[in-house]
């Protein structure tokens, strides 16, 4: 009795309180399907086995940046240049994180939504033609240092993980113009919607134009970039335990190609017309609240259409009786990637969490230039991964990862990585992490075969008896610009760092520093030999051999302070030292550079961003061939200056924002000088451009 | 197939679909007529409630108090009458079921209280504003602001009662009738929570998927109001789950057999839990008390 007394005064208090009026069993009681996944948490930067920057929206929509290389100059130890069309190669952005890059920077890994963008035929990425538009990423994971286990071969240097927005957050529209001058005009169009239920999608348009760089003496430069790409995402809610997202994109892009410096006159000023696509599926199945399983297929589908006529070549200029002759050039390429993936996320132990995966890979690339007219290349791969976290106590994490890749052109290979993590406060860690990676050859350098070949004519008849002795008795000219090596190994890297995390002043502050040591062994270069069917006088070939071996040793700081509710200041600097008997990979890196971004948000819808780059000295790897010559040392360093002002008014349901986006503000600056002994060609000089945007709030 | 097969088929196919549901479903309704015991209103398509139906009379069972459950779409309210004490599931059978009770005590189980009407004792099974803020001060000291996403104005004062009773600063988004929720998510992202209340036109299957991206985004919690909600990606939420629920229905009841009344106002919940998302909290890097410590905090505020 004395019990039900009790309990009827309880509730009595109880019915004191209130609830919300006129809810119905309905708004209480209905499914949610789990939006935040084990796959779309993000791991708190602390207890990531890597060091790993993060670029957000915020930052991506200050700076203002038309592409993505523009934003990633923020990251510590990256380098980003412009590799303007030097020996009649297309035009390129560079992105090179520790150096060791040439204009295809092929030793860092790039995806988008974990799907690989890494170009097959070539190597590295090419930036002017990913299918993606700035304004539908969410935010780009950087992981500085080899990171195979968890994204797989050829996270060599490091790893560009581009995350773009799922589609519920890009709902109705978005219309964005930039106009200004290098001949800058952008329209972007985005649409997105659903059924107020299950499915979500957005679809974008995008219309990139510009006429590149201008020349040092002011003259423009043929290498404009004219860039359209159609990209749409479907995020498909079956039920609450399985999602599907579907994504697609098709970009067709014209790039204008100078010959520049070339002597030989190859490869003349021409266009080349690239065709970009892909598609992607993603299964993602929440089984239970230990186990998600993920299914993934995607085909990225790259084309090349680039044919051109050399310019005459008169042999009488050499002192030869023949006549002058031109040769028929197909720089086209195409390349397929087939790629299958599963991954299976796994919290059933309380302080254990498993990632394994199983994923096939086939590539199919043909390119008449580069490895001979009707040879079409496949690789297929096979790789078994699984990344471990095991968290000992609060304070001690333990990492493991490793990556096993079997495939039909190298044999097979592991890539481990083991960390620990110390936090000895909850808001302070340390982290020692060791990992080995390795970067496969891309198939021009296990499969080159670059030949010309000519039939040469003296006033229209045979050839001249003395030109035709001096070519080896024979009137067919052969000149074997580039050959496969069989016995080409893969590059291999050693890292070992020591990192500190934390996150100061009331949060406000989060600072991020490594030391590493990392050592690279088997180095993949170009190296002149004699080819004896090669009847070009004087011209030698190059073919790709492991020639060098690096050490990298340096120190890394960023931090990301919110000074005040309306003020962000993002820095980044690093000091980078590079041992190895090649002087030019020597001096692929700046020894010194850094970044400053503040942005600042007054009130009143006003948006002002600042942002000061400094690159030291510092070279890229295929200049001019010399590699041990010190002159040939050239992108001296230089600072950069970028500013945007931007004022948003809201109209109804919509944000109108206009802004002014004004780059290298100070002096004009050459980031990729490929010839020093003629001195910069191309420079970066004052670029401004007006940004208008329309969105739906 | 012979004739009598067949015949023989088909009875058996009657008996299976028709006699023998009819009979397992009267059959309790008999054992109450005999005991006069409780009968529990409950319509299976309410599929949360009935669940809870199902809770309370197992619970009554183990209580050795009689039950039956009757699905109002498909019986007779009229049997009501012989009842000691009737359960009603859900806002729309009290409704119907209350014209037949006549002068049977009803106890509504319901997810807002009803008007105040003669015979009608109420359990609210939301729980009540002030404790999901007690929740959310509980939770962490760090927390000043809390965004509430509301079609209606007239709850502000309650709501600034209620976050001023848990020194918090309470920042109400209002959704307009012409303004897109996406607008008023925004607005309800410039604070350190978002807490959540029922409301299907702002929180449902589909726009709570946006919500929590873009507040995880902003690394701005939620805190919700049920276990789907928490296992989507909310940080926290009070829950009562329905064998929670059985239990405070449980001691409804025997007081009222012992009382011979139940109470005349709405009674809340008193039985409830604390869930977190142990995975949002990691990912966010938030330092929480554990769910007990909390649950302790909870209970000894409410004392104050």
């Amino acid at each position: 009795m004395h019990h039900s007394r009790y309990l009827f005064c309880a509730l009595a208090i109880s019915s004191s309180t209130v609830t919300l009026a006129e809810s119905t069993d309905e708004d209480l009681f209905f499914e949610i399907p789990v939006v935040l996944s084990a796959t779309r948490l993000e791991q708190p930067a602390s207890e990531t086995p890597v060091a790993v920057s993060v670029i957000d929206r915020q930052v991506i929509e200050a700076s203002g940046a038309r592409n993505i290389p523009d934003i990633l100059r923020l990251v510590p130890g990256m380098v980003v240049a412009r590799a303007a069309n030097e020996f009649g190669d297309e035009p390129k952005m560079v992105v090179a994180y520790h150096g060791h890059s040439d204009q295809y920077s092929r030793r860092m890994q790039v995806l988008i939504d974990g799907r690989s963008i890494y170009e097959p035929v070539l190597g590295g990425v090419n930036w002017n033609m990913v299918p993606i538009n700035v304004n539908d990423i969410e935010r780009i994971e950087i992981s500085r240092g080899p990171n195979a286990a968890s994204y797989g071969a050829n996270s060599f240097l490091a790893v560009v993980n581009i995350i773009t927005r799922h589609a519920t957050e890009d709902q109705g529209l978005f219309l964005q113009s930039n106009a200004g001058n290098h001949g800058i005009h952008d329209v972007t169009y985005r649409y997105g919607g659903g059924n107020d239920d299950d499915i979500d999608y957005r679809i974008t348009m995008t219309t990139q134009k510009d006429d590149g760089q201008d020349r040092a003496d002011g003259i423009e430069n043929h290498d404009g970039v004219n860039a359209n790409v159609l990209d749409y995402r479907i995020d498909f809610q079956l039920d609450s335990h399985n999602a599907i997202t579907y994504q697609g994109g098709y970009g067709l892009t014209t790039q204008e190609i100078d010959q520049n410096f070339a002597t030989l006159g190859i490869k003349p000023v021409r266009d080349s017309d690239n065709t970009t696509a892909y598609q992607f599926f993603k299964w993602e199945n929440i089984y239970d609240s230990d186990n998600t399983f993920i299914w993934q297929y995607y085909l990225n589908y790259f084309d090349r259409d680039d044919v051109a006529t050399s310019d005459v070549f008169d042999p009488a200029l050499l002192g030869l009786n023949a006549d002058p002759f031109t040769l028929n050039l197909n720089f086209s390429l195409t390349a397929r990637r087939h790629n299958l993936e599963f991954t299976h996320y796994n919290n059933a132990l309380q302080d254990t969490r498993i990632i394994w995966g199983l994923s096939a890979q086939l590539d199919d690339v043909e390119s008449p230039y580069f490895i001979g007219a009707g040879i079409n290349v496949k690789r297929k791969t096979w790789r078994a991964f699984t990344n471990i976290e095991h968290k000992l106590d609060r304070a001690n994490i333990i990492h493991f990862g490793v990556l096993l890749e079997s495939n039909d052109f190298k044999g097979d290979s592991s890539s481990p990585r083991l960390s620990y993590i110390f936090k000895p406060y909850k808001k302070h860690a340390i982290r020692l992490s060791i990992s080995k990676a390795i970067r496969q050859p891309f198939v021009l350098e296990s499969n080159a075969n670059t030949f010309f070949t000519k039939q040469l004519t003296t006033n229209g008849g045979p050839l001249d008896p003395a030109v035709f002795a001096l070519l080896g008795n024979t009137d067919v000219l052969f000149y074997q610009q580039l050959i496969a090596n069989d016995t080409l190994m893969t590059e291999s890297i050693i890292s070992r760092d020591i990192g500190y995390y934390g996150t100061l002043l009331d949060d406000d502050l989060q600072l991020d520093i490594r030391l590493f040591d990392d050592k690279l062994n088997d180095l993949i270069d170009t190296e002149n030999i004699t080819y004896p069917q090669d009847n070009l006088a004087g011209v030698n070939t190059d073919t790709f051999t492991n020639q060098y071996a690096s050490r990298v040793r340096g120190v890394e700081i960023e931090f990301d302070y919110f000074i005040s509710e309306h003020f962000r200041l993002l820095g980044s600097g690093a000091y980078i030292n590079i041992d190895s008997s090649s002087l030019i990979i020597r001096e692929s890196a700046p020894k010194r550079s850094g970044s400053l971004m503040g942005i600042w948000t007054p009130g009143n819808n006003y948006s002002l961003t600042a942002a000061l780059y400094y690159v030291g000295d510092m070279s890229f790897t295929d200049v001019n061939n010399s590699v041990n010559d010190p002159s040939y040392i050239n992108t001296r360093g230089y600072r950069k200056l970028d500013i945007r002002i931007a004022r948003t008014i809201p109209i109804q349901d919509y944000n109108a924002t206009i802004g002014l986006v004004m780059q290298n503000l100070l002096d004009k600056f050459n980031d990729f000088d490929a010839d020093p002994a003629n001195g910069p060609l191309l420079v970066n000089n004052k670029t401004w451009y007006l940004e208008l945007r329309i969105n739906h709030k | 197939m012979t004739p009598p097969g067949l015949l023989y088929k088909m009875l058996q196919t009657f008996i299976r679909i028709f006699i023998i549901p009819v009979w397992l479903f009267i059959l309790p309704a008999t054992q109450v007529f005999a005991s006069n015991d409780v009968f529990i209103v409950s319509s299976p398509d309410n599929r949360a409630m009935h669940a809870i139906a199902t809770h309370i009379s197992k619970k009554l069972l183990s209580q050795n108090i009689n039950s039956a459950l009757l699905d109002p779409d498909k019986s007779s309210l009229s049997i009501l009458e012989k009842a000691d004490l009737i359960i009603v599931m859900g806002k729309r059978a009290i409704k119907s079921a209350i014209e037949k009770a006549g002068s049977k005590p009803v106890l509504g189980i319901t997810t807002s209280a009803l008007p105040q009407t003669p015979g009608l004792s109420q359990l609210v099974i939301q729980q009540p504003l002030c404790r999901h803020f007690r929740l959310i001060r509980s939770l962490s000291d760090e927390i000043r602001t809390v965004s509430v996403i509301s079609r209606n104005q007239n709850i502000a004062k309650k709501l600034e009662q209620c976050a001023k009773q848990n020194n918090l600063q309470l920042k109400l988004a209002i959704k307009r009738e012409h303004e897109s929720l996406a607008s008023t998510v925004s607005k309800a992202l410039e604070s350190d929570v978002i807490l959540a209340l029922p409301d299907k036109s702002i929180y449902n299957a589909n726009t709570v998927r946006n919500i929590l991206l873009r507040s995880y985004r902003k690394r701005i919690p939620v805190i919700g109001f049920s276990r789907a909600f928490v296992n989507a990606g909310a940080l926290a939420a009070l829950h009562s789950d329905p064998e929670h629920i059985a239990e405070q229905v449980v001691i409804l009841v025997k007081q009222y057999f012992e009382l011979g009344k139940l109470p005349a106002a709405p009674t809340y919940l008193d039985h409830y839990e604390v869930l977190i998302n142990h995975r949002v909290s990691d990912s966010l890097e938030l330092d929480l008390p554990p769910e007990q410590a909390i649950m302790e905090r909870l209970k000894a505020d409410r004392t104050k």
